[in-house]
């Protein structure tokens, strides 16, 4: 790097030069002044006698810059002239190491989307969170709607204080068909306007909607619903959404990247915050909303005005809140405010998808070094090729360091444009990289190149150079000056024993990438095939929709109609077997203090579900199909928790605590345990008999039983609906990462195995053109070809099986950071190691066979001719 | 690069004096385009301008180092000080000098034959 101490040290020898000559001038007005002139004239003369400093500057610059820039052009003309000389050699180096960063930037793309990019609210330090200060009876303080308006009415410190409560569910086109599960917020009019975010297309809210008397059932989708859902259709605009039970009129998409305001949870979608008052109940829960004490869990955030501090927004609505309070004759214990922190996408996020995200990053690394190393392999063959070359320019005085720098300015244009391809890919591929990995994306605020990833994008460019002329450097070092054109035999053996370590280092890169590759989807079908320990396959789970405004007796009348219609077995459930989703209940023994009470995974369901989804009874029997039964059943872990030594069986549970009046529950079975998450999380889980959910199973996949349901449904409830679904899908969903794990691992592997053996070949082509020579004199000698063939394969043996070897041992220490996403297979799954290695012989046997081949088409006359 | 220089009458005689006044001693660049001035009674003017790229070219070539210190006015200045190389280098031009010389002046006066 001594160009960049020259850059560096020019500029300060620059002004030094420049100090010199002001203190040459100086001193010849002060010996003129001895003389006797006056300084003004000696100055003049002085000046006059020096002639033009800066041209003396100049002059001085030049003796050392243009030698440098002279050398520095001819370099990059010298290189341009190679490259076009070589426009296939150039063109595969350029694809090559494209493909490597490439890949790289592009996950970088999409992290730098995800975690490096800001929250998009602009002056979000100007937005606070009001928390008000629980009373001496509460645990969390709460703000009632009616003291919401009051600080909004009042507070002149903020120009918005906006309110939302927090919604979410399954989300559909207007014909009924169910796209996705999103989470939703109820926010007041004026949400977008405090946050200054506006919309891609269409309108915010208007003051209008949110009128308590009559809600307007109006929507805002996040950019990313429009794109996935609409394909970026404009024409979403006024169309029917159906979310839950209702249906509303798209009136706007918020600019690209708002997710609300939640942090980690990211919303998708934003109603009115009086729609969230229809459908059941609204009239009753309309009652309560001018009741000061009642407390909702909205979240009150506002936009201070410019100018104005947190400390004096607090104080005001400090002031608010207890003026608000004494009317009401409430204890006002006050309110705090929080910045917002918490809502743009906090350290947690980044925390979970960390893990994940570097294992990724490091396997993509591993696949950019394997292409330098390619690159730089090939590099070295025409290097090797350009001996005679670079010999001739040694012995006519270029230096060493000269031609290795010339070989680096080569490689280092090759790689920019590599690099300028990369940025390319990088604006069109992490798209799909997200949308792969789906919904764990929190962010996908800007997927196009910006500074930080043109940054890293020449950076990784540099480290592509750097590792690709390694190589090639080391071998110019190594080059005789005279003669060579004589002495072929000479330099070959150390550059080929480099290469053959760089394809020994690429077949265990491609080793570690492929073993892990083979372990995801051997874990995929080694989740499948776990038994669960419910009848997974055969059982069809149908979630109803209830509509607008039902009576309390809608759902009771389609359980009694299903239950009467003749159907195979059905059982309820408030939740799907397995799901994310989680209720708790919170229980203790019957002598306990409250504060001794453990918090148990709840599934609250109907008396048939275990015969449903065949959950085996250990002992005892389910529970009494009896409203508000008081019996339990609990899984095996869960009896196993709460009473190690005893038979659970006619135990007795206390449920409830501070906030709910204790219940006391009879154990009368014990189930085996079953996942309720994902397949293979089994925590210990207590059955409550539940006589009302509105998740349907049965066990018969048969499209004619759903279709029969989903008419018994509508005849019973007019506008209700029904969504069918086999269970297996839903565990097949839970493994979807593992799904695509498996398939990033196999392209990213499939690809470094392609690059090494590409390079394999090259390395082996261009040994047999190397030994010609040695290969006619064998065959003139008597040789046949399967000898030559065994001596070119003997070659390739060792760097192969090296290579493999080093892979197979890094990937026994590589391997058990997957141990959490293999679902209980081991890491050293030996049939996985087994067809990693059968691949990876068989490949290479391949990839060498075509260069043996060529070494028995030798025509031993010529090449003894040619010498 | 540099332009020809008047006072200079072939090319690098102003290095060959730069190197012979420094071999008296190290000096800052206004003391030494004085010291040639007054050494040559005045014949030979050194053009300030061009003494500065002539002394980086023989920095460069290693002929000199310069080191920073304070001259008897006690003003920063670039003390330049004469290096083996550039003692050899001087030795070699003065030779070839005095046999150009002498050659020249065989041509100019030519002995009685």
């Amino acid at each position: 790097m001594t160009w960049w101490r020259q850059i560096v040290g020019r500029a300060r020898a620059d002004s030094e030069l420049a100090q010199e000559i002001q203190a040459h001038i100086a001193e010849r007005v002060d010996d003129l002044v001895e003389r006797g002139m006056s300084s003004d004239e000696a100055r003049r003369t002085a000046l006059q006698e020096f002639g033009n400093p800066v041209r003396c500057l100049e002059d001085s610059r030049a003796v050392w810059l243009i030698p440098w820039l002279v050398s520095v052009g001819q370099d990059v003309r010298y290189v341009l002239r190679t490259i076009r000389r070589q426009p296939v050699f150039s063109a595969s180096v350029v694809l090559i190491l494209t493909l490597g960063i490439g890949l790289v930037t592009a996950l970088f793309t999409a992290f730098n989307a995800t975690v490096l990019q800001p929250w998009p609210v602009p002056d979000p330090s100007s937005i606070v969170v009001i928390k008000p200060r629980p009373a001496s009876n509460e645990r969390y303080g709460t703000l009632s709607s009616l003291e919401y308006r009051y600080f909004r009415e009042h507070a002149r410190s903020f120009s918005h204080l906006a309110s939302s409560l927090g919604g979410g569910g399954s989300v559909g086109h207007s014909d009924g068909t169910m796209f996705a599960t999103l989470q939703s917020q109820y926010v007041t009019a004026n949400y977008f306007d405090a946050l200054r975010i506006g919309m891609t297309i269409g309108r915010g809210f208007l003051p209008a909607e949110e009128d308590y008397g009559s809600p307007k059932a109006v929507a805002v989708i996040s950019e990313r619903v429009w794109l996935e859902y609409f394909a970026s259709d404009p024409g979403v605009l006024g169309s029917p959404i159906r979310i839950g039970d209702k249906t509303v009129t798209v009136v706007g998409v918020a600019a690209r990247g708002f997710a609300g305001v939640r942090g980690t949870i990211r919303d998708d979608l934003w109603l009115p915050l009086p729609t969230v008052a229809t459908g059941l109940g609204a009239a009753d829960w309309l009652r309560t909303f001018d009741n000061p004490r009642r407390t909702s869990s909205s979240q009150v955030f506002g936009r201070l005005r410019p100018g104005v501090t947190t400390e004096e927004g607090l104080a005001e609505l400090d002031v608010l809140s207890r003026q608000f309070r004494s009317t009401h004759a409430m204890e006002a214990p006050g309110v705090r405010l929080a910045d917002t922190r918490p809502l743009s996408a906090d350290n947690e996020t980044v925390r979970n998808d960390l893990p994940a995200q570097s294992l990724m990053f490091l396997a993509l690394l591993l696949v950019m070094l394997l292409a330098c190393a390619n690159a730089g392999n090939l590099v070295l063959a025409k290097t090797v090729a350009r001996r005679d070359e670079i010999a001739i320019r040694l012995s006519l005085g270029a230096s060493r360091s000269r031609v290795a720098r010339q070989l680096i300015t080569e490689v280092l244009v090759l790689s920019l444009c590599a690099g300028l391809a990369a940025l390319y890919l990088s604006a069109t591929v992490p798209a799909l990289l997200i949308r792969l990995h789906g919904s764990e994306i929190s962010n996908d605020a800007h997927l196009g190149p910006d500074a930080f990833v043109f940054l890293f994008t020449l950076l990784m460019s540099i480290v592509a150079c750097a590792f690709a002329s390694l190589g090639p450097v080391l071998h110019v070092t190594r080059v005789a000056a005279i003669g060579s054109g004589r002495d072929r035999a000479l330099a070959g053996p150390s550059s080929h024993r480099l290469r053959v370590s760089l394809l020994a280092m690429q077949i265990a890169l491609s080793t570690v990438l492929l073993l892990g590759a083979a372990l995801l989807t051997r874990a995929v079908s080694h989740a499948m095939s776990l038994d669960p320990g419910f009848a997974v396959a055969e059982v069809q789970q149908i979630a109803l929709e209830m509509p607008r405004g039902a009576s309390a007796d809608a759902l009771p009348r389609i359980r009694e109609t299903l239950t009467t219609a003749g159907l195979p077995p059905t059982a309820f459930s408030s939740l799907r077997p397995i799901t994310t989703a989680r209720t708790e209940i919170s229980v203790r023994h019957p002598n306990q203090e409250a504060e001794k009470n453990r918090r148990l995974v709840l599934r609250p369901v109907s008396a048939g579900y275990f015969g449903v989804l065949g959950i085996r009874f250990l002992t005892g029997r389910p529970f009494g199909d009896r409203v508000n039964g008081r019996e339990l059943v609990v899984s095996e872990s869960a009896a196993r928790l709460l009473w190690p030594n005893d038979d659970p069986i006619g135990k007795r549970l206390v449920s409830g605590g501070s906030d709910k009046p204790p219940e006391s529950h009879e154990i009368v079975g014990v189930v085996v345990d079953v996942p309720t998450t994902t397949l293979t999380e089994v925590e210990p889980v207590i059955y409550q008999p539940m006589h009302l959910g509105n998740v349907v199973l049965v066990r018969d996949l048969s499209p004619a039983v759903s279709a029969r349901i989903r008419d018994l449904v509508e005849s019973s409830v007019p506008g209700a609906s029904s969504y069918s679904r086999p269970l297996i899908d839903e565990v097949r969903d839970s493994l979807a990462n593992l799904v695509l794990g498996g398939r990033i691992g196999w392209v990213l592997g499939g690809l470094a195995l392609v690059l090494a053996m590409l390079g394999a070949f090259g390395v082996f082509a261009s040994m047999v053109e190397e030994r010609r020579r040695e290969i006619g004199v064998r065959m003139a000698l008597g040789a046949r070809g399967s000898q030559v063939v065994q001596l070119v394969l003997s070659g390739a043996t060792r760097p192969v099986l090296a290579g493999l070897v080093a892979g197979l041992a890094l990937s026994l220490i590589v391997t058990p950071l997957l141990r959490r996403a293999l679902y209980g297979m081991s890491p050293f799954d030996p049939l996985a190691y087994l067809e990693i290695a059968a691949i990876l012989l068989a490949s290479s046997l391949a990839a060498t066979w075509v260069p043996a081949a060529r070494a028995t088409r030798v025509e031993p006359a010529i090449t003894l001719r040619g010498d | 690069m540099s332009r020809p220089d008047r006072q200079d009458l072939f090319p690098g005689a102003l290095e060959m004096m730069v190197l012979q006044t420094l071999r008296l001693g190290p000096l800052h660049g206004y003391a030494l385009a004085q010291a040639i001035k007054r050494a040559s009674d005045d014949l030979v003017r050194v053009d300030e301008g061009s003494l500065y790229p002539a002394l980086q070219r023989m920095l460069k070539a290693g002929w000199l180092t310069a080191a920073w210190s304070v001259s008897e006015r006690n003003r920063q200045v670039r003390i330049y000080r004469l290096t083996p190389l550039g003692r050899k280098q001087l030795e070699r031009k003065v030779n070839a000098f005095e046999r150009l010389l002498a050659g020249v002046l065989k041509v100019m006066r030519p002995a009685p034959s």
